[in-house]
């Protein structure tokens, strides 16, 4: 029956696949190095479709995230080539720590970083295609 | 196995490739699982138990090698000789991986059981180079303690009260059995340089005083220390002292002072910090926070 069809379930990912994703990070977003090895992310807000009459934004409203070096480090590696399970090796080489001490919160950082629409995870991406993905 | 890290837990010492870093520790002296895993899945699970003296070792380890892996695949184990004070060793080796190899074996020093299985993929000598290395501590004055890049050697009294290991801040406190009463917590906070940008050395100790401010109050003086590792490096850093607060005059299971260490480690970019009740015993296990990944690199399985 039609009303009782479920919605076609969209496969989850497994660990391999997610591991082996290659970030990329959104060409709207601007990083401002400030002094102390840590950077800005300033991105410009759009104003939404739908309700433009009553949501208005200011014209260059930005958002801005603040990183610190470590955050910085993995932003540099959101480039399309290189993927989740490198970045993790390469954070804990640079900072002397365990894979999954590394694993953990570079994980959490990449997906707060979806979820903000920074970046985008595909297998095979190139530079500056993330705005859809957002 | 390329390169190869120490593991030491609850008197249990392996030497494992360093990929491998512990998801679940649990347990105590007496019994307890640990299960290691790479980025691709767990890899190692090490469980042990303690038993009476009775004699029947050998009859334990048969036991716990056929819930392993069944009655027809124990029947196919090798008794296995390791060095050291072991005895009724068993080895398992898989015919047809993907599956595990078991290693059980019991040891004198500490009248324990170890089993440790390892998933193997394909057929390599990884639970042999594994347990090549296994040894049981627990006889030693002080115990090593190697946990992700945490450790530390502390006298043998002290028993594990709690962990608390999150990325980039790894904490063990420990507690005597007997009186009088001994307490001790380690942590460890990497990076340092980066921890240090955010809060000066002092406001690190202040915030791990305020831990126990609810039964102690914090003396205002913080004086600056310098300690020695036992391997040569110099620790710099603020010590501070806490009181038990007089409403819990009663509470005498509470020391009276609790003395705290933050201490920078260059070399290592971490910051250690150590309470403890033993100004004496807090020093002594600060000398040793670091030490093994210096030694570890004699234990390098071929």
């Amino acid at each position: 029956m039609w009303f009782a069809r479920s919605k076609s379930r969209k496969k989850q990912p497994s660990r391999e696949d997610a591991l082996d994703a290659k970030p990329l990070r959104s060409s709207a977003a601007e990083l401002r190095p400030t002094g102390d090895g840590g950077a800005k992310l300033v991105v410009q807000l759009r104003t939404p479709t739908r309700f433009a009459w009553l949501l208005r934004m200011p014209a260059g409203a930005t958002k801005t995230f603040e990183l610190d070096a470590i955050g910085v480090f993995v932003w540099e590696q959101c480039d399309g080539k290189t993927s989740v399970q490198q970045i993790i090796r390469k954070l804990a080489k640079r900072y002397n720590l365990g894979l999954r001490q590394a694993e953990v919160p570079t994980v959490q950082f990449l997906q707060m970083l979806g979820r903000k629409g920074l970046i985008g995870l595909s297998k095979d991406a190139e530079e500056g295609t993330t705005d859809e993905h957002g | 196995m390329s390169d190869v890290h120490r593991f030491a837990w609850q008197g249990w010492e392996i030497a494992t490739p360093s990929e491998w870093d512990p998801v679940r520790l649990e347990g105590d002296f007496d019994g307890g699982t640990v299960l290691l895993a790479d980025l691709n899945g767990p890899r190692l699970g090490v469980r042990w138990r303690r038993f009476a003296c009775d004699g029947k070792s050998a009859r334990h380890a048969e036991r716990a090698l056929r819930d392993e892996v069944g009655t027809l695949a124990a029947a196919e184990a090798i008794p296995f000789t390791l060095s050291g004070d072991w005895f009724s060793c068993l080895l398992y080796t898989e015919p047809k991986p993907p599956g595990r190899d078991v290693f059980v074996g019991v040891s004198n020093a500490s009248n324990r059981l170890l089993q440790v299985a390892c998933h193997v993929k394909r057929r390599d000598d990884a639970l042999k180079q594994v347990i090549t290395h296994v040894r049981d501590a627990s006889e030693d004055d002080e115990q090593p303690w190697s946990v992700f890049d945490l450790w530390c050697r502390v006298p043998r009294s002290l028993r594990l009260a709690s962990h608390k290991l999150l990325a980039g801040d790894l904490s063990l406190s420990f507690a005597s059995v007997g009186k009088p009463a001994k307490q001790l917590t380690i942590r460890q906070v990497g990076v340092a340089g980066l921890a240090l940008q955010r809060s000066s050395i002092e406001q690190w100790l202040r915030r791990q005083q305020s831990t126990r401010a609810k039964h102690y109050r914090a003396a205002k003086a913080q004086d600056e220390i310098e300690l020695t590792t036992t391997d040569g490096r110099t620790l710099m850093g603020v010590r501070g002292t806490m009181t038990r607060r007089r409403r819990f005059f009663f509470m005498r299971s509470l020391p009276r002072e609790l003395l705290t260490l933050a201490l920078h480690d260059e070399a290592r970019d971490r910051l250690v910090i150590v309470q403890s009740n033993h100004e004496e015993m807090a020093r002594k296990v600060a000398e040793t926070v670091g030490v093994a990944r210096e030694e570890q690199d004699v234990v390098r399985p071929k």
